[in-house]
């Protein structure tokens, strides 16, 4: 049987995609564009502009000389990232403690306590820093049990309203957001790669040094920049804890703006939170980047010339 | 080579027991191993024992889910044995961690570690025993030289085809130069073709290693017959057989055994006369010879008028004319080309409820539904006992 095939049409004769059917489909992209303009953009330029108000009609760079000057606003900002810096640090380790835990040694109740982990990442922060008030302030459960051991009449623990206070609290509240995606990440490791790391000698440490943790970096950066950027804009731990001597900049921002009612003064450090906070962003995005594409990338520990 | 230690036979295994004359390299003895636990446990190894002997290659074959990797997970130590005990060199290790038994495992999935490079890779196990470092790189060079990856040091993983990760992961087990290497399956995850140019490696490997212990778990019998000096046969979490390749493929001892390795067909028959290892059956009211054997322990008694199957290998039987003499008369049933050879089935006149396979040299063009003639060789086959 002869089969007659028809000619494919040439490459130049092939109908062009219509003109119209693309723009349709690009006015989908405009609500969402519209969207966060309107929530998110436009707020933040809007605070970026008041920032340079003076007076009621004015514009000028008075009043950021004014804030950038002030002895306030710089401890404000050395505090914010020392507490943030601080507080990721220990979600990293206690978060990879946890997680390594609940991921490798079996114990009873594990899944119960990696429920209680999803939990704590529903509840809002300042129930935290209350449980804390409640266990830890001058008239908590554990200082009342250490006075009535002692007999001492003055709080044993007062560190609660003190900048080690509020960097326990972030760091129990903000763990959660380590180990969950490290959970994720061990989840996925292949259990042959443990056992035959076992098999060639490997002791557990070594296995965890050399095989767990260099698949589970990713994992752990993404959870610690996700807390360090979350500490870095924590509000509410630290005005629940009411501690005094502790300013960072969001309660410097709450204080200008709402008590003090300088809204003007309040744009500028809020303008410096909002870099602040992109720059941290910009700098995950590429140590992430640079880490993934750099994974395996470096020599081999090992030179080898083929055997004779 | 002088072999020593045979897995704990069967009363009717039909191998002889052969004299001790060293420590076997591998030992289990009654080995059982669950999963679960009370009534939810699922037995996956029952009262395993086998014996391996340095510089020998034993192959545990058998379906999926009949053991044979729990056996090789419980002599790594991936696995506790629920009770038996496991043995290297005669030093009892079933209680010890895997890092402490030397062994070389190399699994399915090649499971080599994404982040390192080959170098790296083989360089693993050398560093975990804390081996000096300056010997470190000729060892890795010469486990890499030995399956032929010795250029390949700097590559990662991703950056080799299946074989050559797989190559990779023998190295990196030999590289610690273990007594005993466990082989999983290693060839499963591959295409045929690098399965068979893979499988001839392994057998250049297996002559340039005259002194370690292989056990090598697979399902496929191709690769047990052309690897192992013995096949233990496993099924629903036992032992089932144990003997030379040669032996359980010529003589079967059980009807599991002789459709599992090379498939049988496996034809009810009443045993007549018996002379010997020689006896008469009758099957499809034909009187025919076949190969009576006797198991090395214990006995078979073949009673005249017993019944029993008679195991015939389906390339052994030709495809005959109607009416030639002694040929059993048969109707084609279905018939597959595949290749060197066309698998027939066929329905024999005289037995009922029975098919049997016939494989025919080449393309063969016969109708379904003809009647043709089947000549069974001489003697027409082995027998086994009806279970």
């Amino acid at each position: 049987m002869t089969a007659v095939l028809e000619q494919p049409a040439s490459a130049a004769d092939a109908p062009a995609r219509p003109v119209a059917r693309r723009s349709r489909a690009a006015l989908w992209t405009v609500p969402p564009l519209l969207i966060v303009l309107v929530a998110a953009a436009y707020p933040l330029i809007r605070v970026c502009l008041e920032s340079t108000k003076v007076g009621d009609a004015e514009r000028g760079w008075s009043t950021w000389s004014g804030v950038l000057a002030s002895q306030m606003f710089r401890d404000a900002l050395w505090r914010t990232v020392a507490i943030a810096v601080t507080s990721t640090a220990g979600c990293l380790l206690l978060g990879m403690f946890v997680g390594i835990v609940l991921a490798f040694v079996p114990f009873p109740g594990s899944r119960v306590v990696g429920r209680l982990i999803d939990t704590v990442l529903a509840l809002p922060s300042f129930l935290i820093t209350l449980a804390f008030t409640f266990l830890y302030g001058s008239a908590g459960a554990v200082n009342a049990a250490i006075s009535g051991i002692t007999g001492g009449t003055s709080p044993a623990l007062n560190f609660l309203y003190t900048p080690a206070g509020v960097i326990a609290a972030e760091v129990t509240f903000f763990t959660p957001f380590v180990v969950r995606p490290l959970l994720a990440s061990f989840a996925v490791l292949p259990r042959a790669q443990l056992d035959v790391a076992a098999s060639l000698g490997a002791s557990p440490l070594r296995v965890l040094r050399s095989v767990v943790m260099p698949e589970a970096w990713p994992a752990l950066m993404a959870g610690g920049s996700l807390v360090l950027l979350l500490t870095l804009n924590e509000f509410g731990i630290v005005l629940f804890t009411g501690a005094k001597g502790v300013i960072t900049l969001p309660v410097l921002i709450y204080t200008r703006g709402i008590v003090t009612f300088d809204l003007p003064g309040a744009a500028v450090i809020a303008t410096v939170q909002i870099a602040l906070s992109l720059v941290l962003y910009g700098l995950y995005r590429m140590v992430f980047a640079r880490l993934m594409s750099g994974r395996g990338r470096g020599d081999t520990d090992v030179v080898v010339e083929p055997a004779k | 080579m002088n072999r020593v230690g045979i897995g704990r036979p069967r009363a009717t295994t039909r191998h002889a027991e052969p004299i001790e004359t060293r420590t076997p390299a591998i030992t289990f003895d009654r080995v059982g191993v669950s999963y679960g636990r009370g009534r939810k446990a699922t037995k996956a190894l029952i009262d395993f024992s086998l014996r391996v002997a340095a510089g020998e290659t034993v192959a545990l074959l058998g379906p999926s889910g009949s053991g044979k990797s729990t056996a090789l997970n419980a002599l790594a130590g991936f696995v506790r044995p629920a009770s038996g005990t496991v043995r290297l060199a005669g030093r009892d290790v079933t209680d010890l961690p895997p890092a402490k038994r030397g062994i070389g495992v190399v699994l399915q999935s090649y499971a080599l570690f994404p982040h390192m490079r080959v170098a790296d890779n083989v360089a693993f196990g050398l560093k975990s025993h804390r081996v000096p470092r300056a010997e470190i790189a000729p060892r890795v060079a010469e486990a890499l030289d030995m399956v032929g990856m010795a250029t390949y040091g700097k590559r990662l993983p991703r950056e080799l085809s299946g074989g050559q990760q797989q190559r990779v992961a023998i190295a990196r087990a030999l590289a610690i130069r273990p007594n005993v290497l466990l082989l999983d399956e290693p060839l499963a995850a591959l295409d045929a073709q690098l399965r068979h140019s893979t499988l001839a490696e392994l057998q250049r490997l297996k002559e340039s290693l005259p002194d370690t212990a292989m056990l090598y778990v697979t399902h496929d019998q191709a690769e047990a017959l052309a690897l192992a000096d013995r096949i233990v046969v496993m099924n629903n979490a036992r032992l089932m057989d144990v003997d030379t390749a040669e032996n359980l493929w010529r003589r079967p001892p059980t009807s599991f055994t002789a459709a599992f390795l090379g498939g049988a067909n496996l034809i009810p028959c009443t045993v007549g006369r018996v002379i010997g290892t020689s006896a008469l059956v009758t099957i499809a009211h034909n009187t025919v010879s076949a190969e009576a054997p006797q198991p090395s322990v214990g006995k078979i008694d073949w009673a005249p008028g017993s019944k029993a199957l008679l195991c015939i290998r389906p390339h052994a039987m030709r495809i005959v004319s109607l009416g030639e003499r002694d040929a059993l008369r048969a109707t084609v049933v279905s018939s597959v080309w595949r290749g060197a050879t066309t698998r027939m089935v066929l329905s024999v006149g005289g037995l009922p409820d029975q098919l049997i396979d016939i494989d025919v040299p080449g393309n063969a063009h016969i109708a379904i539904g003809s009647e043709v003639g089947v000549r069974l060789p001489e003697p027409a086959g082995v027998l086994v006992q009806a279970s």
